[in-house]
């Protein structure tokens, strides 16, 4: 089976700084032995090397960024680069921190042939704007070996192939030092002069290590790797190259994920009501917000002025310095019910409801609902807006004003009754009994006054206005 | 004395120009065809109209018909769906059906609504947006939104006052998203200056609502004029039905109502059962 190996040698440094040209110059550099492990352009421009110290290339370039080598964030941008990949081809294999394995044989055929296959991908990483080192075989190990020796070539002949992995030099292969050691010893300097060596020859000499990775690169021996497989629900985690204490600042970054999120749900042809974006502030709990659509939605441009309007209303009381953003429950899209020929319905109601929900609040924008009770308070309730009501109770009621006080009020003015007494007498089985006598009564004001008086006392309520 | 520039004069409304009188604004039937004649035709379908009175006297029930987009009410709870839209002939640029589809926003209400009376005044619930922002400025950023968006017919939002900046973004709005703006406003004179297309002074009356409208784009202002409500709400009128006053303190009614109350039964004035739970 042919394999195509990706590297990404500078991933933490192009997650980070994802705009190459107008990035300063920039390393990553490992805590543990004070080295640097990734370059950027500029920063190699003025002479800064892989592998120099720190020391080094401060003098080197003085106006060196430097940000500190985390594993967790590269291997967290290969598997959002594995779902890209995915899309384009069936069998991805992780190489973590920073390589991707590729099935090619099965893919060509879709991507009507090998040259054309290798194009498309390339084209995705290059939209990805990382860079990368390629290598191609008829293993996992070969593709990986010659990605590391820089061949950069999409080829799928099998016997340059050979003459390129012989001509690798030793220390590629990724063996430990003691065996490398051993096989300088014996004269051994290219990989063209081990592969001559049998197997069988090979197992009786070195350790089983050594066997294996030559069985392997070769194909005698097969390398049983575990496939990638996309993850159900939407998750990006990004951390910015500096902090950010004003809310505007991440809109930019957020576009960018919304963007990874359209075409997240497009791939699946689906849609989320709901997006949970958290902010990271420096020492302080992440800040979690909901933003909700009223209808699901998968497009970035229209989720943006519902993100805008949320973070609107956030002031931030740390700088933050990293931000994800979740969607979890995908939702199958719905088709609208508008037919072709039918215009265009004026206004877009679930998108004015998201909108006010967005800067406002989820609880202060509702709608109102009618639950089969005869207690007037608890007749009434909120809903989510726009909702389908359930059919109104089947008998008919008396007349109700249009403003409910929330909590009836002593009243004690006069008043000339109207209408009644409406006695409702009810609730004896939830613990909240009433036994009230409604009457409309209008005051000296002339307001029509809905009031109520409990049996046998004395004290007059106001319930509600007839507005 | 310093001369007051021309934008002075303009902000205080007392300069007209010709080029702003783009015709007549489209009206609609209120649903009250004392209301309609008066106004010749109907409340604007797109503008603000700024509402004053006092609440509880009848200002809702006044407006649900148009809210509603059904026309006139018969009878409380009876709608009449062969309404006076059809009798008028001074219908918008939208057909009845789009009207019926569109939402009513509330925002800022003085009280909760009651959810009960609506349907029984023509309105669907599924229909109603109810808006309870934290401050003055959401409140009316969210009306300006509601307006613009044209998915709303109608807007009522209840303040104290509104700047006059505010107004004229709501009477823009209003314009773009052919929406009309029902502002009732709170403080006495509030009204005064503000850019609007009609303004309602309300007060109570025996018969229904009396109605003035000090000040309109189209037309004269209009004294004060009444609107019957009696075949409506008989029970929300005076007639010259007998009336029991309400005692103020230790005294109960002469006639306790009779009821076999603890089974939840619902009763009316005459004891009539009129429905049964539990």
């Amino acid at each position: 089976m042919l394999w195509l190996y990706f590297e990404f040698p500078r991933l933490q440094l192009e997650t980070q700084y994802p705009d190459r040209d107008k990035a300063p110059p920039l390393a990553v550099v490992k805590e543990s032995d004070n080295r640097l492990v990734q370059v950027n352009e500029p920063a190699s421009q003025q002479g800064v090397k892989r592998d120099m110290g720190l020391a080094t290339a401060a003098t080197l370039c003085r106006d060196i960024q430097l940000l500190p080598y985390k594993a967790e964030l590269e291997v967290h941008r290969l598997h959002e680069l594995a779902q890209e990949l995915y899309a384009l081809s069936g069998e991805v294999v992780l190489d973590e921190p920073c390589g991707v394995w590729l099935g090619a044989t099965n893919m060509v055929k879709y991507h009507n042939g090998f040259d054309n296959y290798c194009r498309n991908i390339e084209l995705l990483l290059q939209h990805c704007r990382l860079s990368y080192r390629l290598g191609c075989g008829y293993s996992p190990l070969a593709a990986q070996l010659l990605a590391r020796a820089h061949l950069n070539r999409a080829e799928d002949d099998p016997e340059r192939l050979r003459e390129h992995i012989g001509r690798c030099a030793l220390p590629l292969s990724g063996l430990p030092d003691k065996t490398l050691e051993k096989l300088k010893r014996l004269g051994l300097q290219s990989l063209d002069a081990l592969l001559a060596i049998p197997l069988k020859e090979l197992a009786r000499r070195f350790d089983a290590e050594l066997v294996q990775y030559i069985g392997r690169l070769t194909g005698q021996l097969k390398h049983p790797l575990p496939f990638y497989h996309p993850p159900e629900h939407f998750h990006r985690y990004r951390e910015l190259p500096h902090e950010l204490d004003n809310v505007r600042l991440l809109v930019p970054w957020l576009e960018q994920l919304l963007q990874e999120l359209e075409q997240f749900l497009q791939r699946r042809d689906r849609v989320v009501e709901r997006l949970e974006l958290r902010l990271y502030p420096r020492e302080a709990e992440a800040l979690t917000l909901t933003i909700g659509a009223a209808r699901g939605e998968y497009r970035a441009e229209q989720w943006r002025p519902l993100v805008e309007l949320t973070l609107e209303n956030q002031t931030l009381n740390a700088p933050v310095y990293a931000l994800a953003l979740e969607a979890r429950e995908l939702l199958v899209k719905e088709d609208g019910e508008r037919d072709f020929f039918e215009a265009p319905a004026r206004g877009d109601a679930p998108q004015l409801v998201a909108r006010l929900q967005a800067r406002l609040g989820r609880e202060q924008v509702r709608g109102l609902c009618v639950r089969d009770d005869f207690r007037p308070a608890i007749a009434t309730a909120l809903t989510s807006p726009l909702s389908a009501t359930d059919p109104l109770p089947a008998f008919t009621l008396g007349l109700r004003p249009s403003f409910l006080l929330s909590r009836p009020q002593p009243y004690r003015q006069p008043l000339e009754l109207i209408e009644g007494p409406e006695r409702i007498a009810t609730g004896w089985w939830d613990g909240e009994p009433q036994k009230r006598d409604y009457y409309i009564a209008r005051n000296s004001e002339g307001q029509w006054c809905w009031v109520f008086r409990e049996p046998r006392e004395a004290v007059w309520f106001l319930q509600g206005y007839f507005g | 004395m310093q001369q007051p520039s021309l934008e002075q004069l303009e902000q205080q409304q007392l300069i007209w120009r010709g080029r702003e009188s783009s015709g007549p604004v489209a009206a609609r039937p209120s649903g009250w065809p004392e209301l309609d004649r008066q106004l010749g035709g109907g409340l604007p379908s797109r503008g603000v109209i700024t509402v004053q009175g006092p609440t509880g006297i009848g200002e809702l029930r006044l407006l649900w018909p148009f809210l509603s987009g059904r026309g006139a009410l018969s009878g409380h709870g009876v709608l009449s769906d062969h309404s006076v839209l059809s009798g008028h002939g001074a219908l918008s640029g939208h057909s009845e059906h789009s009207e019926k589809d569109r939402l009513v926003a509330l925002i800022a209400p003085p009280y909760p609504l009651n959810a009960e009376s609506l349907p029984g005044a023509g309105m669907d619930l599924k229909r109603l947006l109810l808006v309870q922002p934290g401050t003055d400025r959401e409140a009316l950023w969210a009306a300006e939104q509601c307006l613009k968006s044209g998915a709303c017919q109608a807007v009522c939002l209840w303040q104290d006052r509104v700047p006059l900046v505010q107004a004229r973004r709501l009477q823009l709005a209003a314009r773009a998203g052919e929406s009309a703006n029902f502002l009732f406003l709170g403080a006495h004179n509030a009204a005064a200056g503000l850019p609007v297309d009609l303004c309602l002074e309300l007060s109570p009356h025996p018969h229904g609502i009396a109605v003035s409208v000090p000040r309109r784009k189209q037309g004269w202002a209009l004294s004060r004029f009444v609107v019957a409500m009696t075949d409506v709400w008989p029970e929300l009128t005076l007639d010259t039905r007998p009336r029991q006053r309400a005692p103020y303190s230790g005294f109960y009614p002469a006639s306790e109502p009779r009821a076999n109350t603890d089974t939840g039964a619902r009763i009316e004035v005459g004891g009539e059962v009129r429905g049964e739970a539990g």
